[in-house]
């Protein structure tokens, strides 16, 4: 027999306590009497009626004992090994807060590692051990291994990740495992506070320890030439004061004392006064708390990359100053197509001279309807003074608080598109601005109006407008800058690449191919990674983007879940035998209970 | 203190009273109570046919002219009855409130009043250990009285008394001359009952007097204590005893001593003893006239 909680022993201290107990109760207090013979005489016929009141306050006293020593016997967790033998199963939880340091320096995983060398110890020629390592995609650690050294050898691979647990892949994988099993037991190693069920006993590694979470990061900027960083940050666990700090390009420049209430999401404004924009905001937490990872949290991608553009127009100023106001810009004016080189550009714009054949290595923006991209036609022609107003029901970050109340556009005509043609303004029914993502990947935009036939570049919203175009349009290998470890960001290899890298967390650069238009990069690991595309022609753009803890997994404090272990395995795979211990307890308190009435009502 | 047992109050209580002797004793002659034996009192007991040598003047002669035969009268005679009262004095009886000891000797005071006054001698014994001492010479007479009740104020109460080993000795025990009383609280293992035996073996009159005080028939006490008997020696005595009062336990206390009192009633019921229980807080009125007239010791 084995104890799986020998700390439980300390409550045979009370053994000892009881004696005291007894030792001081069973004090007499000096009363002088006449005589004792009728005293003696009642004790006599007590005996007679109550054969076992003599020996009633020895046996309630050993019972007391007994009690005392099984009650330590449950809280020891008994077991023994298995008799007839199974073939284990262990999914263990390889999520990010299993790398929650609880105590020591220890995480939760090294010890759930710990706990399954010793099960592996088990493993015997006729029962496999099976490991399934719970992240985001589950997988065979070891299948049907038969013997220690194997399963040792596949403990000393696995590694926890900073992604979720998908349990429920995990568990078809375990019962999968279990069909080829006549006796298989599934033990789940986690910390999420699961409950057992029937046939899988849970040991929970949470022991509800703080953790701060630095869980959003948004960025505005403000008309007076400031941007407002506001960050999320909650304290699990319990209250505390935290000092937030910010770093703009890695160069620490504000932070900030705040009190996070406990459980709850508190925000961190920064304010900062400056007009020139930055790549990276970074906020961070200098804390020992459980999960060092989610410390901190970036924001990718702040400003517009470099990027080139050529633009082919008679009339350039009202395009030409939009472009140099969003800076970054290597621009090439040219006024007719001859002179213009349509290839190796970011973007192209077309005023009024639209090509035979559009480029397919960059965003066109087109102004005019002589020869309109494939699946564009233009409809009626007005000419008449209209207020453009906004397609409410398209999804465009840029246009949405965008009003054209004072602008008015004179001469447009009305643009048909195929469904993959969304309407951006409309004069009247009459759609004057449309985009869509050309086969090629790129993002074109159509204006049906002349802007020099209307007064919206004298309007605030016209660079707005045409910016929020240029951004969203410009080629890019990745639309989305924030990842939750263990999904999948996807980069689009963009045209005349020739190389394209990619900078892991840690400094660590991979190359990728370029031959797939989409290359997929499975997110393992918790911070900023950059994509660098270099070009033939030498130069290229990069982009980072920002992977964090999954937020529920940010949450590990788990001490409202109750785990249950309903079946009769232990977590190490021994029969447990505390339950009998219990049970007899509570007889024997239930006795004692009942004794204690009787003794009670006897006293008073 | 010293114990003042009797005054005139007391006395005055007494003067109407008398013991209810029912056995016919042979006594002493020279008393005033009447006897089985034949003498010259007044009262007519019996006939018997004249044989020579009788007494020519209690012939009674209508009966020799009706039947042609002389038959003698024969009277009762008047005797002194010698009453012996007997007094436990053990340290168990100096204990109550009030103490069992002043009800017990006011009572054989007053026993031995009501003797004197019907011209009885009395005689009063302490019981000691495995001794029983005459604590004064037989009393006849109100001076003689006095005196002894002066002995009895001055009785210590200590120790136990072995009832069996006092009554080994049959000389202060008498024979068919009078009552005998014992004066106990009956809490003892000793063998009373041997004694009472050895009493009525001498074809003496007994009655047995319990006294208890309200804390023996009623215990007061709770939780868990070291009884220490009055009669020990020390604390390890085995009389000492060390026990748990709980309710039930008392309620076993109270029904242990019915059954030690159903015992002696059963005991003096069988050999015609009386028996009679009081307790120390009694009025002396209530002990005497109505408790003892109750089982015939007084009239």
């Amino acid at each position: 027999m084995k104890f799986l909680n020998p700390s439980g022993f300390w409550l045979l201290l009370g053994v000892p306590l009881l004696i005291i107990i007894y030792i001081i109760k069973s004090r007499h207090e000096d009363r002088p009497v006449s005589s004792t013979y009728i005293w003696k005489l009642s004790t006599k016929l007590k005996k007679k009626r109550f054969p076992l009141q003599r020996i009633r306050k020895l046996l309630v006293f050993f019972m007391q004992l007994l009690m005392i020593v099984l009650l330590s016997f449950v809280a020891a967790q008994p077991a023994v090994a298995g008799g007839e033998g199974y073939d284990t199963i262990v999914i263990l939880d390889a999520s990010a807060s299993m790398q929650s340091v609880d105590e020591g320096d220890t995480t939760r995983f090294e010890k759930a590692l710990s706990d399954l060398k010793r099960l592996a110890k088990k493993t015997e020629q006729e029962h496999t051990f099976t490991l399934i390592l719970a992240n985001d995609t589950p997988t065979y650690a070891v299948l049907h291994a038969q013997t220690e050294s194997d399963v040792k050898k596949a403990l000393d691979k696995i590694s926890c990740s900073y992604g979720g647990c998908n349990e429920e892949e995990a568990l078809i994988l375990a019962g999968q495992a279990a069909e080829l099993s006549d006796n298989a037991r599934v033990f789940f190693y986690t910390d999420h506070g699961y409950e057992s069920c029937e046939n899988i006993s849970v040991t929970d590694y949470s022991v509800s320890p703080w953790n701060v979470a630095l869980e959003g990061l948004e960025m505005e900027k403000t008309a007076e030439e400031s941007f407002l960083i506001t960050g999320t940050v909650t304290s699990y666990g319990k209250e505390a004061q935290i000092t937030v700090g910010l770093r703009l390009d890695d160069k620490a420049v504000d932070a900030q004392r705040i009190v996070c209430p406990k459980d709850t999401a508190t925000q961190v404004v920064f304010e900062i006064k400056q007009t020139e924009l930055f790549d990276t905001a970074e906020i961070y937490v200098n804390i020992e708390d459980a999960l060092e990872a989610d410390n901190s949290y970036a924001l990718c991608n702040c400003r517009v990359r470099p990027f080139t553009a050529l633009l082919v127009s008679e009339q350039p100023l009202y395009l030409e100053n939009a472009l140099k106001a969003l800076g970054n810009c290597t621009l090439t004016v040219t006024s007719s197509l001859e002179q213009a080189d349509l290839l190796g550009k970011d973007l192209y714009i077309f005023d009024g001279i639209t090509p035979e054949q559009y480029p397919t290595d960059g965003a066109i923006l087109v102004f005019g309807t002589d020869h309109l991209p494939n699946g564009l036609i233009s409809g009626i022609s007005y000419d008449s003074a209209t207020k453009p107003k906004v397609n409410k029901e398209a999804s465009f970050d840029f246009s949405r608080g965008l009003s054209f109340e004072k602008t008015m556009i004179k001469k447009y005509t009305a643009l048909i598109g195929g469904p993959e043609w969304t309407p951006i303004l409309y004069c009247g029914n009459a759609a004057v601005l449309m985009t869509a993502t050309l086969p090629g990947g790129m993002q074109c935009s159509v204006f049906s109006f002349d802007l020099h036939d209307s007064n919206l570049p004298l309007q605030a919203e016209y660079l707005r407008l045409l910016q929020g175009i240029i951004e969203y349009s410009l080629p890019s290998m990745l639309k989305i800058t924030d990842y939750t470890v263990g999904q999948t960001a996807e980069v689009a290899v963009l045209p005349r690449t020739e190389k394209l890298y990619i900078g892991y967390p840690g400094e660590s650069f991979k190359e990728l191919s370029v031959s797939q238009a989409v290359y997929p990069i499975s997110l393992s690991t918790v911070g900023v990674y950059s994509v660098v595309a270099s070009y033939a022609s030498k130069d290229g753009v990069y982009t980072d983007f920002f992977a964090h803890v999954p937020l529920e997994e940010m949450a590990n404090s788990d001490g409202e879940h109750i785990v249950v272990i309903l079946n009769e395995q232990s977590s190490d795979g021994m029969q447990r035998y505390d339950g009998i211990f219990f049970y007899l307890a509570l007889a024997i308190l239930l006795i004692l209970l009942v004794e204690w009435g009787v003794y009670y009502s006897e006293q008073y | 203190m010293k114990r003042k047992i009797i005054d005139d109050e007391f006395i005055s209580l007494l003067e109407s009273r008398d013991l209810q002797i029912e056995s016919a004793f042979n006594g002493l002659f020279g008393g005033n109570r009447r006897t089985n034996a034949y003498g010259s009192s007044a009262e007519f007991a019996d006939y018997r046919e004249y044989t020579q040598g009788d007494d020519l003047r209690r012939v009674d002669w209508n009966l020799y002219a009706r039947f042609e035969k002389i038959y003698l009268k024969l009277y009762r005679d008047e005797r002194q009855l010698h009453h012996r009262i007997y007094l436990d004095a053990s340290a168990s009886m100096d204990w109550g409130k009030p103490v069992k000891a002043t009800a017990a000797l006011k009572i054989a005071a007053a026993l031995g009043f009501l003797s004197i006054r019907a011209l009885d001698r009395v005689s009063y014994y302490a019981l000691h250990e495995k001794q029983c001492h005459a604590i004064c010479p037989a009393v006849c007479g109100r001076d003689a009285f006095y005196a002894a009740v002066n002995r009895l104020n001055d009785l210590k109460f200590y120790k136990e008394t072995d009832f069996a080993a006092a009554f080994a000795d049959e000389e202060h025990l008498g024979k068919d001359d009078g009552l005998s009383i014992l004066i106990s609280d009956l809490l003892t293992d000793s063998d009373w009952m041997g004694a009472v035996d050895r009493m009525l073996y001498q074809g003496r009159q007994v009655y047995l007097i319990q006294i208890l005080s309200r804390d023996e028939i009623t215990p007061s006490m709770s939780g868990k204590v070291l009884m220490l008997d009055s009669e020990s020696v020390d604390e390890e005595d085995d009389k000492n005893m060390r026990y748990e009062i709980t309710r039930s336990s008392v309620k076993a206390y109270e029904q242990a001593l019915l059954y030690h009192q159903k015992q002696i009633k059963d005991f003096c019921g069988a050999r015609g003893v009386g028996f009679i229980t009081l307790c120390s807080d009694l009025p002396l009125e209530q002990m005497l006239f109505i408790n003892a007239t109750e089982v015939g010791l007084i009239q």
